[in-house]
């Protein structure tokens, strides 16, 4: 019956890092322990070094005085591993104790190279007692968790979206293709237009007290006087524009022209005052499609919308798997979430394909869609078979870090 | 006193208007199941018996290189010897090993010694999957490490000749397809190397012969295939639903054929000719048969003879009233003579005794009720009284002038109807 079953738990840890959230917990279970924000809050000493990094959403949501924010990651990879280290043991802080003797899976995007890996896995050995450690391509952890084993995954994040073939749980990197077209890139399109607008975006952390004012009118408000760095002020701005942007921002279902029925919509920005939207709220889901962006037109993988993208990388893929990739598309993370977004994705690859049978599975349970990567990457290492791969302690003191990023994890 | 309960037993319910019969007779008395159940109550469970524990247990996997230790759950006292059940799911494709003196079988221009090697350990790697060996199929990277390692050590060298480039080139641009080749190449050198080939190897060889052309030439088909246009593929599949339904026409017509064939075909013999193969048997045939000829008239006649044996004299009668009957035929009568005498002529006599009323057309069970109303009005009855045969032909012209009636003034209902509704869209849109 074990067989059947396939799955023997060894009590593993999961660690999927991302650019918005890091989240941890068992291998096994179905969600996350712990999901933590990926900001995290600094004090500058006088003579300019870092010190007392603070991590949890409520701390870095804390309106204070000289304290920065900041994001370890950069595309979608680590870019300053100290901060990194000390956000994932926070992350990683009820399950450390138990780490002596459980193995430690972390998820990494597919574009990480050896060197990367080779960081991570010395924060594993070196920062934790575990006795094994694993990286997998988050990726193929994402199509795991769809239960699939082959497929194309459509990965839309904060930094980045990829769009990465899978072959039996192995990734195709040549056809591989991330843009920056994704969350982040949104809301610097919403901030753009909403000052073309004259909005003023006035964050929560700044509003003391506020009246109700008609739709339209100018918003009558008592400022609080904080004073507080402008990377933390950035950053609240961010998370009102992720507000409006998660009620309001809509993908048309085809592409958008004059006769698209834009119905409008209204929002109650943080200071009380309120308006209207209806084109706008299109046209800003459609700047993840449209093809030939003028501010990003230098890159030719951002100048060209998600959908385009998704039609390359398949084309880019051998004719024998292009009927496998389409019919087993996954589309996972945050950014999926917006309104219409996988049924535009839908639109296009029929569009684009009519003789090929497009199937999107995108689940439709929240929890699911952002944490995709990590219950893959649970159930991966909660399977039997899969205890052969761990790199352990002993390995990576034998064969040395350079060797087994090369030889493990290519 | 025992009246009324048996009066109360003979009132069954009226079947409420609407419902349909079979849901009806599904109602009713509710009968006991045929199943026994036994009327005891489930038995005590035994909770003396302890629990089979569950332990945590350290565990060694096979399939490793290394003795990592890890801890899972095992129900029950852990038995230490025991190999690690998914140890065996750690299977590799074999991938043929070969030595340098074994290169001289397959060697090629566009291939060196090494980059043979750095293929067949992609391929030991991922298992011959190799969509995935193209993609990492990186010999170029080889190279330049090499390259920079030479220089470092031997910077004098000079190593980089113009083949060494072109085969940095040619590596470059390998596609799948090359690498297949390359692959199927060699192992086929290497099987046919030994002088003996088991049956086995026989089959290998033979599933070895990979033509790179074929392969190609397959691609770009089942590329074009994929690059129809949406049209296109329309077309493609209302021609496939027509061509299936030719197809399944053909089947039946060629199934009536078959039917109608056996039908007309005489019946096949049933015993063995063998007997009558011979000179002798055909003979005996023969003379069989004559002897059947004639025998047959003198059965015929003794039939005959048996049955008006005792009846003799009325058949004498019919005989004589038949001929009088057929001289009267034979004279061809009058319409006005062969009403007298009942007479009519048939195409086709149906087997068997029937009732002429029984013969009436009968309308279709819509139409009838109807008719029902019509008749009616008109107070005659649904069924002739006396069916006789001049009844029977106006009753028949009566039915169908009545179906043709009522057709007509269905339609008349039905276009009335679409006209009143198109005057009331048309003064609605006009106000």
């Amino acid at each position: 019956m074990a067989q059947v079953y396939g799955a023997d738990e060894v009590n593993a840890v999961v660690l999927d890092p991302g650019a918005a959230w890091t989240r941890t917990g068992w291998a096994g279970e179905d969600a996350p322990s712990a999901t933590v924000s990926s900001w995290y809050s600094y004090m500058k000493d006088d003579d300019g070094t870092i010190s007392r990094r603070q991590y949890g959403d409520d701390i870095v949501n804390m309106a204070r005085a000289n304290v920065e924010v900041a994001n370890p990651y950069e595309d979608g990879l680590v870019s300053d591993f100290e901060a990194a280290q000390e956000l994932w043991n926070v992350a990683l802080a009820s399950e450390m104790a138990s780490l002596e003797d459980a193995p430690l899976m972390v998820t990494q995007p597919s574009w990480g190279d050896s060197s990367y890996q080779r960081q991570v896995m010395e924060y594993c050995f070196e920062k934790t007692k575990t006795p094994a450690a694993y990286l997998a391509k988050s990726a193929v952890c994402s199509l795991f968790s769809a239960g699939r084993g082959s497929g194309l995954v459509i990965d839309a994040g904060a930094q980045t979206l990829s769009i990465t073939p899978v072959i039996d749980g192995l990734v195709l990197n040549k056809p591989s293709i991330r843009t920056k077209r994704a969350g982040n890139y949104l809301n610097t399109q919403i901030l753009a237009a909403l000052t073309d607008l004259k909005h003023e975006i006035v964050p929560w952390y700044q509003v003391s007290k506020k009246e109700v004012v008609e739709l339209g009118e100018p918003a009558k408000y008592t400022k609080k006087g904080i004073e507080t760095t402008s990377s933390y002020h950035d950053l609240q701005v961010q998370r009102v524009i992720d507000d409006f942007k998660e009620s309001l921002v809509q993908v048309s279902g085809v592409p958008l022209d004059e006769k698209t029925e834009t119905p409008a919509r209204t929002y109650e920005f943080p200071d009380g005052h309120s308006a209207e939207f209806g084109k706008e709220r299109f046209e800003l889901g459609e700047s993840l499609f449209r093809n030939g962006s003028d501010e990003m037109s230098d890159d030719s993988e951002n100048s060209k919308g998600v959908s385009q993208l998704v039609i390359d990388v398949i084309n880019n893929c051998d004719v024998d798997i292009r009927a496998n990739l389409t019919n087993n598309i996954v589309i996972t993370g945050g950014t999926s979430l917006l309104q219409g977004f996988t049924a535009r994705i839908n639109h296009d690859l029929q569009q684009a394909f009519p003789a090929l049978k497009i199937r999107l599975y995108a689940p439709g349970n929240m929890t699911e869609r952002r944490n995709a990567s990590w219950l893959g990457g649970s159930i991966l290492a909660s399977l039997g078979t899969f205890h052969q791969l761990w790199v352990s302690k002993q390995e990576w003191d034998e064969v040395g870090a350079e060797q087994i990023a090369a030889k493990r994890f290519r | 006193m025992s009246l009324p309960a048996v009066k109360k037993l003979k009132t069954e319910v009226r079947r409420p208007d609407g419902m349909q019969r079979e849901l009806y007779s599904l109602l009713g008395e509710n009968t006991p199941p045929v199943m026994v159940v036994p009327d005891h109550y489930k038995g005590k469970p035994n909770w003396r018996q302890k629990a089979t524990p569950w332990n945590w247990c350290p565990f060694t996997n096979r399939a490793r290189d290394d003795s990592l230790v890890l801890k899972h759950w095992v129900r029950g006292q852990p038995d230490t010897d025991e190999i690690y059940r998914f140890a065996k799911f750690n299977v590799k494709i074999n991938v043929p090993e070969w030595s340098d003196e074994d290169y001289q079988l397959f060697k090629r221009d566009e291939w060196t010694i090494e980059e043979t090697r750095y293929l067949f350990d992609l391929c030991r790697e991922f298992d011959l999957r190799w969509l995935v060996i193209h993609d990492r199929y990186d010999y170029q990277s080889v190279l330049d490490r090499r390259s920079s390692v030479d220089s470092s050590v031997e910077a004098g060298a000079e190593k980089s000749d113009a083949p060494d480039d072109q085969i940095q080139n040619v590596s470059q641009l390998r596609t799948i397809e090359d690498l297949k080749s390359r692959y199927y190449e060699v192992c086929s050198a290497l099987l046919r190397k030994s002088s003996y080939l088991s049956p086995n190897d026989e089959e290998l060889l033979e599933q070895m012969n990979f033509s790179k052309e074929n392969e190609v030439k397959r691609k770009a088909h089942l590329e074009r295939l994929m690059s129809r246009s949406p049209n296109q593929v329309a077309e493609e599949e209302a021609l496939v639903l027509e061509c299936r339904r030719l197809e399944a026409l053909a089947d039946q017509m060629a199934h009536e054929r078959a039917e109608i064939i056996s039908l007309l075909d005489t019946p096949a013999a049933t015993g063995s000719i063998a007997q009558y193969q011979s000179s002798q048997g055909v003979t005996s045939l023969h003379q069989q048969l004559l002897a059947e000829k004639s025998r047959k008239p003198k059965e015929h006649v003794n039939i005959v003879n048996a049955q008006s044996g005792p009846a003799f004299k009325k058949g004498h009668v019919d005989e004589a009233k038949s001929g009088l009957a057929a001289q009267i035929i034979q004279k061809r009568l009058s319409t006005k003579e062969e009403a007298a005498y009942g007479i009519t002529y048939h195409e086709k006599f149906a087997p068997g005794v029937y009732l002429r009323s029984a013969k009436l057309t009968t309308l279709k069970q819509n139409q009838a009720s109807r008719a029902q109303s019509v008749f009616n009005e008109l107070s005659i009855p649904m069924r002739p009284i006396m069916p006789t045969a001049k009844v029977a032909a106006k009753f028949d012209t009566l039915l169908q002038s009545i179906s043709l009636l009522l057709d007509a003034k269905r339609a008349l209902d039905k276009i009335e109807a679409e006209l009143r509704v198109s005057k009331e869209v048309k003064a609605n849109s006009g106000s």
